[in-house]
């Protein structure tokens, strides 16, 4: 403890080890998976331009402080966040691989399952309480644009504003590209193919006898 | 061993206790103000951040005030605007008071601290405009992010030059911690660099590289100047030697061989063998930080004096250990898997930050303006009040956080409506914000105090360099 | 400044015991000699063997494919599949290789072949016309969910599907695929082989007169 040159070559090793085990064998187990044939079809795929396009303005709004993306696989988060829990292959075509920690809001991994209608995405974004009573969520009307409607008629793309939201006569909210980006993005968050390390007991076909998971459910 | 004669001839001819001070003001007054004004800056941010969670709608207009990006412009300000420039501070001082030498490279410092100005800038900025990382835990635009490993090279070269030019040998406890953090902070900021900046990883490893960067700089790297900073004042405050050398080398590396490994949370989409592995090392960390305190704790026990500045270095190691227990509590599994996603690693994570790395670093910022520019009495007078003013808002902080997160465990793990478990989290977020807005009057109470400062040491430079000027004509 | 050599602050300096600080400077700290608590090296011991044991139960064999809840690979629950579903699921691999170039993954068709989604020859009682049309090809119109469809035909599959099986796993599959809407009956191997043996001495396509013509009853049991 006496040599600076011998300390540094120990925190050397000790920066060696940390990041062979931590960085290196991860890297070597999962870094380079490519997409794998699970339950009968190609898996990941590759977003489509329009969701990458909204991932970035996911990225960009920090949206991961408050939603985490990862479902995790015990009984309090499957009933209600998905149906199994994330796992690595499903970040393969992340990037950046926004994981979150924290759900001040709900997780967001099955959200393309749980809620697909275009509208109430576009709603909960111009002002989560209106669709949400009681939401902590902010508003992010610089997604939108509000306008005069012109014509007299308003836009077929204009939101569908309850009266409580306060909107004055003859102006409308037109969703901007970012906003539909970010709701392409967020209806193709799923979660709902059965993986090898994250089964799910949901059959493909509707034989009612199909897919009981070791005759219990998966649940533990 | 030396002879008498021998050692004075040697003493002597080293520079004095004045001198070196003097040397060492100008490369540090700037990092001072750079540290203070992000200090005040980030609180303000966070503070800001603290009403969101309560009351959404405030700010809600702006996109540039978004709730995500306030939190990671205020997470650079904090470790890359306060933490980093002030651990540099308290390691020049250290190297220089021990080595008994002047500090190398001054110039170079010089360069380095507005190099890693223009980063942090440049830094916050990008993160206001948009450009997060999506990683919370290691918000740093490529560009910053390379600007800052230059101008930390740039810092921390004369660091080493002063260390290998020390006129006393032998080596303090100090010195391992600081030698350790300064190489831990120049590595990580290389190789996120590299691995993060050049997109070079796939998928989840993003997300496994970004939480074992971000918990190496903040916990083991900006940890281990703080416990530098408790190591060298303490002891010298108490005017006793340190309690323990053997477990002081004990805490030493446990701290980086355990340390190192923690920090990657149970609930990501890993194998379960990453984060076990770390969730054991988190565990073992514990024991390091454990060693630290009995050290530090024996060793102020002993004392017969008391010093104005050593109180906050006391309730700083109280910090350390009760944020590494907090930490330990949430990574292992039985204990933890009520906790995950709640509030509670923001808890812990306030514990170390503001409360360890915090009240250690702004006692030792404290004590050398006080040895710098003593008798002044300002320092002394606003030192007591910014303490009590920033314990308060730090427990406050943290025991908002904490509550929350056990009312969230209790309700997330049952099926109840996700809202509600929300709505029932707020009064918590109140007592946080409380806790944030005082945490930033007392960095406010900093800025003034150290404003107060230069503009005294101002006039009176302004008022020595007219009377040379004078001198100077008169004597043509 | 005063050099001071040697000075032992607080405890005894015993023989042969290694010093931080040989010198120690005035006003600047120093380390003292008290040598580490037993209860370290204790707590080290019980944290080492603990997290061995933490490892067991939660590293997962240090498998990649291992995610908690699960203790070992063995642990993730593989799903029992019943006979129908394992030949559906094969069935969608075959289908994906062959049929979906013309009647599309989802289905619904292309300018080349009709929809099969909710196409009554599809969710018919009865598998006889659907495996003739698979099996032997199909020429002229022919009207599905109401629409005419005057195509150039469709192929014969028999020979390129020659496996019993997979024949009758790709008919179970459109036949039952919940995306689709369809849960008609399954066609087992067997099945099939029937309805070969009839049809051995037929090489034209089929054309949708004729297999209208076909009683469309559901068979009584699975095997004919």
């Amino acid at each position: 403890m006496k040599h600076p040159p011998l300390i540094f070559l120990a925190m050397l090793l000790i920066m060696a080890i940390g990041w062979t085990s931590l960085v290196a064998t991860p890297q070597r187990q999962f870094g380079n998976q490519e997409s794998e044939l699970q339950d009968g079809q190609l898996y990941p795929v590759a977003r489509s331009g329009l969701a990458n396009q909204g991932r970035e303005v996911y990225r960009s709004q920090g949206c991961y402080y408050c939603h985490s993306q990862a479902a995790q696989g015990n009984a309090a988060d499957l009933p209600q966040f998905g149906k199994r829990r994330s796992v690595a292959a499903d970040f393969l075509f992340e990037s950046p691989a926004m994981v979150g920690a924290i759900r001040v809001g709900p997780d967001l991994a099955n959200i393309g399952e749980r809620q697909k209608s275009d509208e109430w995405h576009l709603l909960h974004l111009y002002k989560p309480q209106l669709v949400v009573t009681g939401s902590l969520m902010p508003s992010y009307p610089f997604l939108f644009e509000k306008r005069k409607i012109s014509g007299g008629v308003p836009s077929a793309q204009a939101l569908n504003l309850p009266p409580s939201a306060g909107l004055e006569k003859g102006f409308e909210i037109i969703p901007l590209q970012e906003a539909r980006a970010l709701v392409e993005y967020l209806k193709s968050l799923r979660t709902d193919i059965s993986l090898l390390e994250a089964p799910i007991a949901t059959p493909t076909t509707n034989n009612p006898a199909a897919g009981k998971v070791n005759g219990k459910a998966t649940e533990k | 061993m030396m002879t008498q004669t021998e050692e004075k001839i040697t003493f002597a001819s080293m520079p004095q206790d004045a001198q070196i001070k003097s040397a060492l003001v100008p490369c540090m007054l700037p990092l001072f103000v750079l540290g203070v004004v992000s200090l005040a800056a980030g609180s303000i941010l966070a503070l800001v951040a603290s009403i969101k969670m309560h009351a959404p709608g405030v700010l809600s207009g702006f996109e540039i005030f978004s709730y995500g990006r306030i939190r990671a412009a205020h997470s650079i300000l904090f470790t890359f605007g306060f933490v980093v420039p002030m651990a540099l501070c308290v390691s020049y001082w250290i190297l220089a008071h021990l080595g008994k030498v002047l500090p190398a490279g001054r110039p170079v410092i010089f360069l380095g601290t507005v190099l890693w100005t223009l980063g942090l800038l440049s830094g916050t900025a990008g993160v206001l405009c948009g450009d997060l990382t999506g990683f919370e835990f290691y918000e740093l635009p490529r560009y910053s992010a390379a600007i800052f490993a230059i101008s930390f090279i740039s810092l921390s070269v004369p660091a080493f030059l002063t260390l290998i030019r020390r006129n006393v040998r032998e080596l303090y406890v100090a010195h391992w911690f600081i030698l350790g953090g300064l190489f831990w902070t120049a590595w990580i900021l290389c190789s996120g660099l590299v691995l993060l900046g050049t997109h070079s990883l796939r998928g989840v490893m993003q997300s496994l590289s970004s939480f074992w960067l971000g918990n190496n700089l903040t916990v083991v790297a900006a940890g281990s100047f703080g416990v530098a900073a408790l190591l060298y004042f303490i002891p010298k405050q108490s005017r006793r030697p340190l309690y323990s050398y053997q477990l002081a080398a004990f805490g030493f590396w446990m701290f980086f061989a355990f340390g190192s490994g923690s920090g990657i949370p149970k609930t990501a989409p890993l194998p379960s063998w990453i984060s076990g592995l770390s969730s054991v090392c988190t565990g073992l960390f514990l024991l390091a930080t454990l060693s630290i305190f009995i050290n530090l704790w024996m060793t102020w026990q002993d004392s017969k004096t008391s010093q104005p500045y050593t109180v906050f270095f006391k309730v700083s190691a109280f910090f350390m250990l009760i944020g590494s227990a907090f930490s330990t509590v949430i990574a292992l599994a039985r204990t933890g898997y009520p906790l995950d996603f709640t509030f509670m690693p923001l808890a812990a994570a306030s514990f170390w930050n503001s409360g360890f790395l915090g009240f250690a670093l702004l006692g030792a910022f404290y004590t050398m303006m006080n040895e710098i520019a003593p008798h002044t009495g300002i320092t002394l007078r606003w030192s007591k009040w910014h303490f009590w003013i920033a314990l308060a808002g730090v427990l406050l902080i943290a025991l908002g956080h904490a509550l929350g997160g056990l009312v969230q465990s209790g309700k997330l793990s049952g099926s109840g409506n996700f809202s509600e478990v929300t709505r029932s989290v707020v009064p918590f977020m109140g007592i946080s914000t409380l806790g944030q807005n005082l945490f930033a009057l007392g960095n406010l109470v900093l800025l003034v105090c150290l404003t107060r400062l230069l503009l005294q040491s101002g006039k009176r430079q302004s008022a020595a360099f007219i009377t040379w000027i004078c001198e100077r004509r008169g004597n043509r | 400044m005063k050099p001071e050599k040697n000075k032992s602050k607080t405890t005894a300096n015993k023989p042969g015991e290694s010093r931080s600080n040989a010198v120690v400077i005035e006003n600047e700290p120093s380390a003292g000699t008290n040598s580490i608590p037993v209860i370290f090296f204790i707590l080290l011991a019980l944290g080492l063997f603990g997290g061995m044991l933490y490892l067991d139960r939660y590293g997962g064999g240090f498998n990649r494919l291992v995610y908690s809840p699960y203790a070992k690979f063995e642990d993730i629950p593989q799903p029992v599949l019943g006979p129908e579903e394992q030949l559906a699921r094969k069935g969608k691999l075959i289908y994906g290789n062959y049929c979906s170039a013309c009647h599309m993954a989802n289905g619904l068709g292309s300018p080349t072949a009709p929809p099969l989604a909710g196409s009554e020859w599809v969710t018919s009682a009865g598998h006889e016309r659907l495996a003739r049309i698979v099996n032997g090809g199909l020429t002229g119109p022919i009207k599905v969910k109401g629409q005419e469809y005057n195509l150039p035909g469709m192929l014969a599959w028999g020979q390129v599907i020659s496996s019993d099986e997979d024949m009758a796993a790709v008919l179970t599959y459109i036949r039952s695929n919940k995306d689709w809407g369809h849960s008609a009956a399954a066609v087992s191997p067997e099945h099939v082989k029937a309805v070969r043996e009839a049809t051995k001495s037929r090489s034209e396509p089929w054309t949708a007169k004729e297999l209208l013509e076909l009683p469309d009853a559901a068979p009584t049991s699975a095997k004919p």
